[in-house]
């Protein structure tokens, strides 16, 4: 990865405190981060089915308006161009059948959103580090 | 009423007959005879019945076990049973099985027989109503704890809201606010961060609060020694110590509810105490009948006696926010995590002389000489 | 110190991995991790498989919470195992965290289009190794939710 090319985070998330909130976390992250960000499931599907948008980065909320945050993945994942895109849930939900269905439509994984805003930068922090410096995701194309 | 009689002794079965209707009685009583387990079931399908007299000898069944099946098959009906035998510890084992009362042939006469059918029936409605009371108790019990829970999850919403955007608030514009405006803010910060505090205890209690899925042997020793190694840097730095005292049997109990139990204690010990040294003692109390008493002895500042029930409600506090913190839901979740697993707890303090929660769990045995009653129902 | 996860038991991992080294090597750094665990073994991917479908001398194995999966492995490859796993209902809500030496970057795009979780490249250097075990251990013990949690917390939502 180019570590002088801003990283492109997607967001789908409906809720506008929580949008806000995501904003400033990701402003106080070592990482350059543009954020793209999608208020419902179908913005999102649109968004991400643009031949020219490859996030290097995918976050999504599971309760979203007109496609669920789970109908969008199980459509994504479908899509080739996006198979090296990390999705990360993240969602207020800890219904054992969330956590399970994201796994099985194949989200990377699945994180609850924390309620304190230090620990929601925490968590976007771990994020970063993880998959930006830890994991090896494929060169995009 | 309508008597299923069944009894294989032809003559038995006659006598029994005559001395009922020799009873004057306010209802009209109708027999049906069976000379076997298999017929009684095959005529109670045909026409339903009020009582069963049985007898425990019959030619498919023998002994006790003749009631355990007649029990299965036929749970919601009053059964009376005769034997020859005039046995007291198998009686009880009877009514424990579920038969309303037990007579022994040779010794029964009209009157009392009567009575006893009567009885029985009455009896066995009554249990029947309480059986259906606290099944209905018991739904709604687990529709408000499963109310209590969605509830306190779906606050964290507007909550996360709330502590963000106060810290935004602060972080952006406290400078153009004068003091009392940051001083205000940082209200706001405090209150979000004890409504989490207790939206997440009240999470724990509803979680805790409901029986274990699974009891399991859980090493009380190990639940204590691990609390400790938790609490090891706050243990240091107030000069405190948490002693274990002898040993500590199993108990049969799970290991989250374990843990807030002697968790919430044994912190409550320490914060709530200001001893030069203060101290937190754990020791076995005392085994009696497959319960299992553990003492939690602190040197703190002890509760006074009219405060001993009112400690363990939910947000219940007896002392100022700025003197010691917390949200007072501890003692609450260390009692319905007992209860939920069978236990109890008790207080023994006064103020300046420490306290002592004595904490009850079912004892682990092996094998089981005594199998932990699960079952809710009252038998009938 | 060791905290208790949320399940109230320890979270199962799986190593799949043929290096007796690295196995020790994870070993240790999960040891002397923040969550309390219990990593289990496995040396090729027959045997992976029989621990997930608790065959042959695994009939008692726990399901595992994670697994950490090695692609160069002996009688049946790490990919075939991934595949395998992601292919069956059962399994294929488990993480599956690929820990190779490999870089090749069709490994990688391959690995990810058979939905591994993750990939990570081993470092060579010991103490990189250790450190990433725990990046792993601090990722996805810490702040992911498992697709484990007891039936009771299931129930409860």
């Amino acid at each position: 990865m180019n570590k002088f090319r801003r990283l492109t985070v997607f967001l789908a998330e409906d809720n506008p405190d929580d949008i806000e909130i995501a904003r400033r976390a990701f402003k106080r992250s070592k990482l350059g981060c543009d954020l793209v960000i999608a208020r419902d499931g179908e913005e999102a599907l649109k968004k991400l089915s643009e031949p020219s948008f490859h996030p290097d980065f995918a976050i999504m909320d599971i309760n979203l308006p007109k496609l669920t945050g789970l109908q969008v993945l199980e459509r994504v994942r479908k899509e080739k161009r996006l198979i090296g895109v990390p999705f990360v849930m993240l969602s207020a939900s800890d219904r054992e059948e969330d956590v399970r269905a994201s796994y099985e439509l194949c989200a990377n994984s699945y994180i609850q959103k924390p309620v304190v805003f230090e620990d929601f930068v925490e968590t976007i922090a771990v994020l970063e580090k993880y998959w930006f410096e830890v994991a090896r995701l494929p060169r995009s194309t | 009423m309508r008597i299923l009689l069944v009894e294989d002794n032809a003559g038995d079965a006659r006598l029994i007959e005559e001395m009922l209707r020799d009873v004057p009685a306010a209802v009209q009583i109708e027999f049906a005879g069976a000379a076997s387990l298999g017929v009684a079931l095959e005529r109670l399908e045909a026409e339903p019945c009020d009582v069963v007299l049985l007898d425990l000898g019959l030619p498919d069944s023998q002994g006790l076990d003749t009631l355990v099946a007649a029990r299965e098959r036929m749970p919601d009906l009053p059964i009376v049973v005769m034997t020859g035998f005039d046995d007291e510890e198998r009686a009880l084992r009877a009514l424990h099985l579920g038969a309303q009362d037990y007579l022994v042939k040779g010794r029964i006469e009209s009157e009392p027989l009567a009575r006893a059918i009567r009885y029985a029936v009455e009896r066995n409605e009554i249990t029947a109503q309480l059986n259906q009371t606290m099944h209905e108790l018991e739904t709604r019990t687990e529709e408000m704890e499963s109310f209590t829970y969605s509830v306190s999850h779906d606050l964290k919403e507007p909550l996360r809201t709330l502590e963000a955007f106060s810290g935004f608030l602060l972080e952006d514009y406290g400078d153009v606010l004068d003091e009392q405006g940051r001083d205000y803010l940082e209200r706001l910060g405090q209150a979000s961060a004890r409504l989490k505090d207790m939206i997440e205890k009240l999470l724990t209690l509803s979680r805790l609060g409901r029986r274990p899925p699974e009891v399991e042997r859980v090493d009380v020793r190990q639940v204590v020694e691990g609390i400790i190694a938790v609490n090891q840097f706050t243990i240091d730095e107030r000069h405190a110590e948490v002693v274990i005292d002898g040993d500590l049997p199993p108990v049969l109990g799970d290991l989250s509810r374990l843990e807030q139990i002697f968790g919430n204690l044994i912190g409550n010990g320490l914060k709530f105490n200001q001893s030069e040294r203060p101290g937190v003692t754990v020791k076995l109390e005392g085994t009696v009948d497959g319960i299992v008493t553990f003492a939690v002895t602190d040197n703190g500042i002890g509760i006074a006696e009219e405060y001993h029930e009112r400690i363990f409600g939910v947000f219940q506090r007896l002392h100022l926010r700025e003197e010691y913190e917390g949200t007072g839901a501890g003692l609450a979740i260390v009692k319905r995590a007992a209860n939920a697993l069978g236990g109890s707890i008790e207080l023994r303090s006064a103020p300046g002389e420490g306290s002592t929660f004595l904490v009850n769990l079912p004892l682990y045995e092996l094998p089981h000489r005594l199998s932990i009653k699960r079952k809710t129902g009252v038998a009938a | 110190m060791t905290t208790t996860t949320e399940l109230g038991r320890p979270v199962e991992i799986l190593l799949v991995e043929d290096n007796p080294g690295d196995v020790r090597l994870t070993r240790e750094a999960l040891v002397d991790g923040k969550v309390w665990n219990n990593l289990h073994h496995a040396a090729d991917g027959v045997e992976a498989l029989d621990f997930l479908r608790q065959q042959g001398k695994h009939t008692s194995a726990p399901r595992p919470d994670m697994i950490l999966l090695d692609l160069n492995l002996p009688r049946k490859s790490g990919r075939e195992v991934l595949a395998d796993i992601k292919a069956d209902p059962t399994l294929r809500s488990i993480p599956v965290v690929v820990l190779t030496t490999s870089k090749a970057e069709e490994d990688v795009l391959e690995s990810y289009g058979l939905h591994a979780n993750c990939y990570i490249v081993k470092p060579i250097d010991l103490d990189q190794f250790i450190r990433v075990v725990q990046s792993i251990e601090s990722f996805w013990l810490c702040i992911v939710r498992l697709p484990t949690a007891s039936a009771e917390m299931a129930k409860a939502s």
